[in-house]
């Protein structure tokens, strides 16, 4: 039998290294892994019980604030796992209670984590686990979970809480004042009777919470009378009590933990105030006048490392996939294979699928990178050093996270929006985001810029990079005057402490992001390349890929229109076309319609592009269209009406920078 | 009492109310920060969000929201 359980947990209260703890290398990643947001799963066999984790993204409550939030709750709610465990960290107990305590009046099967208690005991906090456990009535476990200690007894508990689930806790476990437990039981009862979803106290609580949510669901289904009754017992209780019942319900619920807390927690004051690493740091990185600078400075040094440390080895496996076409040609030869199975298998798919392999090393140091940032606690500082700038744009500081993700593929950069509360500085940051130039269009700027701009070529990709931001900066200022008029959120976000980035974790987010471009590469890229040789050696009889092929004719269309951007030949239409599927294709098509390796592309390319228009062209390369797979996601997160709107603005303003472009390159060079 | 926004660096505050709305308030309380909470400020200053540390916890509250936090100096 499989059995599932969820973990939840406040953002670095140290979920993920329990997750990777719990399911070692058994996980799946949803299509696309955002940065905490999208779906993991993952397994582990304790017991003889095969146990599925799924991880739910950190949350501070579970009120429907954000949908972080709404997630977590829906999937309790609705999936019910058979037990939830609650990551708290151990050195910030009071506000984890808070969310366990949220946790425990939608559901009774709940196991609770104290992870970190190595760095909570350093700073003189001691925190009697039994007595916690006694008081809650569930089962609580310490761990430190980056180090491994406390994952087998935490498998141990979680099978034990699942073969002997204790009834007789949750709701119980923490009463209010009489007056209010009577609001809710009999409101309680009432809602009782329409058999919702959630338990029934969880709800009459929210409904005196005046939570709108709940108060729709609720009151759409249920006769007046339970509304008058509700909204009755708020008066009455308000005035009785000299408060909104908002706050009454929040302050009664942090009395009792901070209760519990003093009951449980053990402070030693003994402990010197050492001087904190993370505050000395800070000063520094988040310095006013700094901070920018350094973001910058830090950014460049990751630029730095893709290309210096990933060009020698991007070369390496482009050598060993042309010795490997030779090879298979050689062989195929031998076996008489005939001219068009041979033309299939190098120049399609070894072609066209090796010329993408080719830059898997840039790609994976990018993501390392962005693994790093975000494991050693600087990520959450950019999204701080960049919150007054974005909020000058109308953007949210929050969207300098997904921004900078976005650098490594767009996919992640948009679910990552989810952490954004408002739908409308969500939205906003979605549009933008495909200017943020992604790993996938790195290929053409490497390719072009190396042979165009040889000396200069790390400057030029720079400045693609750069440009892509002023036009994410334009077009965020235009869309917020435009389409999203009004204020931005508040921004209220943690800063977590910094801390040495763990490998394991670091490796595990790096060849996530790295094996979803490989699984793209060998499929969707791999597809569409084939689909390219086919277009080319079609109608039967012609010569491959020339101008009177099905692949010639359609790029001839197109040729007169992009004429003006200075790259009006068919073969860059075509290969334009073709990265709409996915932009790391654009270079494997040309490698497949001029019949080349990217070595020899490098010798045929000057005599179609001259500096201008490579630079032209790279420019319509970096603005134009999100790919199909981004525009899917787009539409999945947003809608149909912003993915088609973000379609067309982006075409109309690729074709307008780079006919720019081209024509400010021909009055210069 | 003054708005949290004009807090200088190095100061500790008492928290004293909150004036926005329900959400921002909320969002307070579940992220830890209470009323009475005494916290230091890392960052302030009023020409950004501003750092606060409460304990081993350090929040940035943006200046919209700081200017709907009201404290108390204490030193």
């Amino acid at each position: 039998m499989e059995i599932t359980i969820a973990l939840a947990g406040n953002p670095n209260a140290g979920k993920t290294s329990i997750f990777n703890g719990l399911t070692g290398s058994h996980q799946h990643v949803g299509n696309w892994p955002g940065v905490t947001v999208e779906r993991k799963e993952g397994e582990f066999i304790h017991g003889n019980i095969k146990i599925k984790v799924v991880d739910l993204p950190g949350t501070y409550s579970l009120t429907p604030y954000t949908i972080d939030e709404r997630i977590a709750r829906d999937f309790i709610v609705k999936e019910k796992p058979e037990l939830v465990v609650v990551i708290a960290d151990a050195s910030n107990l009071e506000r984890n209670l808070y969310l366990l305590i949220e946790i425990m009046q939608l559901t009774k099967k709940t196991l609770l984590v104290l992870n970190m208690v190595d760095i909570a005991e350093k700073k003189g906090i001691k925190i009697n686990h039994q007595s916690l456990s006694k008081i809650l009535g569930i089962p609580v476990v310490k761990t430190i979970a980056n180090k491994g200690v406390g994952i087998k007894e935490l498998k141990d508990k979680i099978v034990e809480a699942i073969k002997n689930p204790q009834e007789n806790v949750g709701e119980g476990s923490f009463l209010f004042n009489e007056r209010i437990e009577l609001a809710v039981s009999e409101i309680r009862d009432r809602v009782s009777k329409l058999r919702l979803i959630f338990p029934p106290r969880f709800i009459a609580l929210k409904l005196l919470e005046k939570d709108d949510e709940i108060r729709e669901l609720v009151f759409s289904k249920a006769d007046n009378g339970l509304r008058t009754v509700v909204d009755a017992w708020i008066a009455r209780l308000e005035k009785e009590l000299g408060d909104d019942m908002a706050s009454i319900l929040a302050a009664e619920k942090y009395a009792f933990i901070h209760g519990l807390y003093n009951e449980v927690v053990e402070l030693k004051s003994s402990v010197e105030r050492q001087i904190d690493i993370t505050d000395r740091v800070d000063r520094v990185l988040t310095n006013r006048y700094l901070g920018i600078p350094l973001f910058l400075f830090i950014m460049w040094i990751i630029f730095q490392l893709v290309f210096k440390v990933g060009n020698p080895l991007a070369d390496i496996i482009d050598k060993l996939m042309g010795s490997f076409a030779a090879l298979i040609s050689e062989v195929l030869s031998k076996w008489g294979a005939s001219s068009y199975a041979i033309s299939f298998i190098t120049d399609g798919i070894i072609g066209g699928v090796g010329s993408v392999l080719v830059f898997i090393p840039n790609i994976m140091l990018l993501f390392l990178a962005i693994a790093i940032l975000e494991d050693s606690g600087y990520m959450a500082r950019a999204a701080f050093v960049m919150d007054k700038l974005m909020h000058s744009l109308g953007l949210h500081g929050k969207s300098a996270i997904p921004m900078i993700v976005s650098f490594g593929c767009n996919i992640p950069g948009i679910l990552a929006t989810r952490t954004l509360k408002s739908e409308k500085d969500r939205i906003l940051t979605i549009l933008i985001l495909p200017l943020m130039s992604c790993s996938a269009r790195l290929p053409i700027y490497v390719l072009f810029a190396s042979v165009f701009f040889s000396k200069h070529a790390a400057w030029v990709i720079f400045s693609l990079y750069l440009l892509g931001i002023i036009l994410a900066i334009l077009m965020a200022t235009i869309f917020k005057k435009t389409l999203f008029r009004g204020e931005t959120s508040p921004l209220i976000m943690e800063l977590p402490p910094y801390r040495i980035p763990y490998l394991k974790s670091v490796w595990l987010s790096t060849w996530q992001r790295t094996s979803m471009f490989l699984k793209k590469a060998g499929t969707f890229i791999l597809a569409t390349v084939v689909l390219v040789w086919i277009f080319s050696s079609l109608p039967l009889g012609v010569d491959y890929a020339s101008p009177e092929s099905i692949i010639g004719r359609i790029g001839a269309v197109f040729a007169p229109i992009l004429k003006p951007a200075g790259f009006g030949f068919w073969q860059a239409a075509v290969s334009l076309i073709f990265g709409f599927l996915a932009k790391e294709v654009v270079i494997g098509t040309m490698g497949t319609v001029w019949g080349a390796s990217e070595e020899s592309l490098r010798n045929i390319l000057p005599h179609y592009f001259s500096q201008e228009s490579a630079l032209s062209f790279m420019v319509f390369s970096l603005i134009y269209v999100p790919c199909v797979a981004a525009v899917a996601t787009i539409w999945k997160e947003a809608g149909s009406k912003w993915a088609l709107i973000s379609i067309a603005y982006s075409m109309l303003l690729a074709y307008l920078v780079s006919v720019l472009v081209f024509n400010i390159g021909n009055l210069i060079f | 009492m003054i708005p949290l926004i004009f807090a200088k660096s190095g100061d500790r505050v008492r928290i004293m109310r909150i004036t926005g709305g329900r959400r921002c308030f909320y969002r307070l309380m579940q992220m830890g920060l209470r009323i009475g909470d005494v916290v230091e400020i890392t960052q302030g200053g009023g020409r950004g969000p501003v750092i606060l540390k409460k304990g081993n916890m350090r929040l940035v509250i943006g200046m919209g929201m700081a200017g709907k936090i009201w404290v108390m100096p204490l030193n």
